[in-house]
């Protein structure tokens, strides 16, 4: 057969298979969302995953934003509002003070309380002092001084930038200057202990009704409003950014250290492909490059070779890629070598009876006959004929080097740099993620892992049942 | 006599084959002067004790005590031979592999207060053999009994079922399927506990501590069978589907001899010693396997030992378990091999 027959066979032969289909068109899937990571995920983010000062806007342990669509209760997504601010004005009665404001609206529509509040400012001041009033304006009307705040002066020449952060949700201040208004209120007092500054501020109040009984949100416009006054004309707002912290986050939610886990899921695609393939290809070359000198020189060699792959056989492979990337904290691609070390011995079995089998063959005796070296007749008999096996041992070993390497990451013994699914479930077995109830840190990672797996593994049982000449009847 | 001589020679070789395991290992790790560093630390942890609680030396300064502690250690350094190059101190080192001395612990500490590592690890030795025996026996047996049924009728709902069951098992990590089974049993239904060997405090009676300790397996046995027994099922599928498309089977039920006998005494019989093969090494896996699996269920066996032991930095003890892994992993193979010939006529006859 040419080769394009062959091929047109092959692809005849795969599409009668519809587990080896499925597979295929898996696996393309993937191939697809890595192709998309890498060209539009930049590595700047991926980066990014280590420094975990970067997230501190989303909400920490979140659920993927689609919950909303299966519960009646909609959670609040994580908004962020930011505003440019605008030239000081003079305040009319007070000739020397010159004041700037800023307002920030959010228009919240959600059942459920934000989890976190926290106002950034960055302010220009050619002032000595420059003070700061916030407001909170509730939809009903209601309005409050959340924040009372002067920026230092600061020795060097003006202008000086001042950026600061406020959490509001945590500020204690804010909790007392909260107490005090829900006094006025509805008449009752509460320590501040007792109160999540979230709830009492998007709360619905009802005169004489305690405030944890309460749990219902006031839906609206609420209003920021950040106010300056300083001593100097160019005194100003530079920029406010109010970060309303949601319950849902994302596609597939964050974890608890507030990272959106889509962007590890996403950079885990390509790692899984990559790790999978390459160390079923080198592990599958290595076997069958062994296999064969073994079953067609045999006699010395082919002992030295079969006890070696004896003793590969006859030992704990997990432990001791425990022990190895414990001590040498292996990079991504020495890992790819370590388990590739651990994974050729079948193939190296397999192919090393096939091969004893086509040395008897009469076209190798004629070969030999005219004078052709072993190598050649290895290079250009034995290996074309053990190739079509190969493929389909090369899909087959993908799935247990990625689930070892998934073993390995969820120990925390995977390369530190990059992003696995298995250094995601890693976190979230450290976080207690099944434990509290985080089903979506802990169902994606795994649910890939699986997923790239079983794509391989349908694949290769297919190929295998085309390719393999012992299985074909 | 050609048996017991088998025996042996497999014997000797699987005890060459750990012994040269554990001497790679030695090399590897001694090579990059991890046991050197190991053995320093230890000494100058002990001449510092040495010292500080020498009443003699009461009221030193902080220099003299330190000057003194080097200079001890610095003795008994050259005393232990740990100023010559690693090679000729490697024969004492595997001989101590050898007899199971595994040094002590740097940071933990077994339940009865020993920081031998050896007796922390067979503490935990025999919770983990108790959960995953139990567990792998559990799913041979399910798998077994489907595949049976299966193998027999191929092509059928059930078969189809059964094998796309094993490959989808074949590809989930048996660790992942235990977090999940958290999920759903223990947080989201709240009707078993998450993990943990006995509740704490421990129940008094003996009855109801059994009791509590199989409440705590549950759970992980549940999730060794999920995963365990698909594979299982479809390799006996293929081996009994094998040995029915033999001519004895043929003849046999030619000669009316009732299915079950046929199923029974011919089949299986002839199947066993491949299957039991199989089963074995999926229960010498399913070892390795608790080494995350116990992590997730927080079940405290040698599996959990390792991530603490990783976690905590104790190189130590996760070098012991290595070891210990490959004393378990070798003996376990001869087991295997011993069952497949008490199980194989031809080879208990002595005519191979």
């Amino acid at each position: 057969m040419k080769e394009g027959e062959r091929v047109k066979w092959f692809m005849s032969e795969l599409s009668k298979s519809k587990a080896g289909v499925l597979g295929l068109v898996m696996i393309l899937i993937l191939i697809g969302i890595s192709a998309y990571t890498l060209a539009a995920v930049p590595t700047r983010d991926m980066e990014k995953w280590n420094q975990l000062d970067q997230w501190l806007d989303n909400p920490p342990s979140a659920p993927p934003k689609w919950i909303n669509l299966l519960t009646e209760k909609s959670l609040p997504e994580t908004y962020i509002v930011e505003s440019r601010g605008g030239a000081a004005a003079s305040i009319s009665e007070v000739p020397e003070l010159y004041s700037s404001e800023v307002t920030l609206k959010y228009d919240f529509h959600y059942d459920d309380f934000p989890s976190s509040l926290i106002l950034s400012v960055t302010v220009l001041s050619y002032s000595e002092e420059l003070y700061m009033r916030v407001l909170w304006e509730r939809p009903n009307g209601d309005r409050m001084t959340i924040i009372d705040h002067i920026f230092p002066s600061s020795p060097e020449d003006p202008p000086h930038k001042i950026s600061e952060r406020f959490y509001i949700s945590t500020d204690p201040e804010v909790k007392m200057r909260l107490t005090s208004f829900i006094l006025e209120e509805t008449g009752l007092s509460l320590y501040p202990e007792e109160m999540s500054t979230n709830r009492v501020l998007f709360l619905k109040l009802m005169q004489g009704r305690s405030v944890s009984n309460s749990t219902e949100p006031l839906k609206g416009t609420y209003k920021v409003r950040v106010m300056v006054q300083g001593f100097d004309s160019r005194d100003s707002i530079e920029s406010a950014k109010l970060s309303i912290g949601g319950k849902v986050h994302g596609l597939a939610g964050t974890d608890s250290s507030r990272r959106d886990l889509l962007l590890g899921i996403l950079w885990g695609t390509p790692v899984a492909l990559m790790v999978g393939l390459f160390t079923a290809i080198l592990s599958t070359f290595t076997g069958l490059t062994l296999g064969a000198t073994s079953g067609f020189y045999l006699g010395k060699l082919d002992e030295v070779i079969q006890r070696f792959t004896d003793f590969m056989m006859s030992i704990p492979a997990l432990p001791i890629l425990i022990l190895l990337s414990f001590l040498f904290r292996p990079s991504i691609w020495n890992l790819v070598l370590l388990l590739a070390l651990f994974g050729w011995m079948g193939v190296c079995k397999v192919t090393r009876s096939m091969a004893m089998q086509f040395r008897e063959e009469k076209y190798i005796e004629a070969a030999r006959s005219l004078g052709a070296s072993n190598l050649w007749i290895i290079t250009h008999h034995i290996l074309p004929q053990l190739l079509p096996y190969t493929f389909a041992q090369v899909a087959l070993s993908v799935p247990s080097a990625i689930i070892s390497e998934a073993a390995l990451s969820f120990l925390g013994l995977g390369d530190p740099t990059i992003v696995t699914w298995g250094r995601l479930l890693h976190d979230a077995q450290i976080a207690g993620a099944a434990l509290n109830n985080y089903w979506w840190w802990v169902i994606t990672p795994g649910l890939l892992i699986a997923l790239v797996a079983s794509s391989f593994s349908l694949l290769g049982n297919a190929l295998d049942k085309i390719l393999h000449p012992k299985l074909r009847r | 006599m050609s048996y017991s001589r088998f025996l042996l020679a497999r014997a000797a070789t699987l005890l060459i084959v750990a012994v040269i395991a554990i001497s790679v290992t030695l090399l590897i790790v001694g090579g990059f002067g991890v046991m050197d560093e190991l053995a320093v630390d230890e000494i100058r942890r002990e001449a510092r004790r040495e010292i500080v609680l020498n009443p003699e030396f009461r009221g030193l300064s902080r220099d003299e005590i330190e000057r003194r502690t080097e200079a001890l250690a610095q003795d008994w350094i050259v005393g232990a031979g740990l100023d010559k190059p690693f090679y000729q101190r490697a024969p004492r080192y595997l001989l101590q592999v050898l007899t199971w001395d595994f040094g002590r612990a740097q940071f933990l500490i077994s339940d009865s207060g020993s920081r031998q590592v050896k007796d922390i690890i067979l503490e935990r030795l025999p919770r983990t053999a108790l959960l995953f025996t139990t567990g792998s026996i559990l799913s041979i047996a399910v798998g077994l009994a489907l595949g049976l049924l299966i193998g027999k009728n191929p092509g059928s709902f059930q078969d189809k079922v059964i094998t796309g069951l094993a490959l989808i098992s074949y590809s989930m990590p048996l660790w992942w399927i235990g977090m999940i089974m958290i999920l759903v049993f223990s947080s989201h239904l709240g009707v078993l506990p998450p993990g943990g060997f006995v509740s704490i405090p421990p129940p008094e009676d003996a009855l109801l501590y059994t009791l509590d300790v199989f409440r705590h397996m549950l759970l992980p046995l549940l999730t060794i069978l999920l995963v365990g027994f698909g594979g299982m099922a479809y390799v006996t599928r293929n081996i009994i589907l094998g040995v029915f498309q033999q001519d004895y089977i043929y003849a046999a039920r030619v000669r009316g001899i009732p299915e079950r006998t046929v199923t029974y005494r011919h089949a299986l019989r002839a199947a066993s010693p491949p299957i039991v093969t199989i089963a074995g090494f999926s229960l010498v896996f399913s070892i390795f396997g608790a080494i995350i699996s116990e992590t997730v269920f927080n079940w405290k066996g040698m599996g959990l030992l390792f991530w603490e032991a990783v976690n905590m930095q104790d190189v130590p003890v996760v070098l012991g378990l290595v070891y210990i892994s490959i004393f378990l992993y070798v003996s376990l193979i001869f087991i295997l091999d011993l069952t497949y010939m008490l199980l194989d006529p031809r080879v208990r006859s002595g005519s191979r």
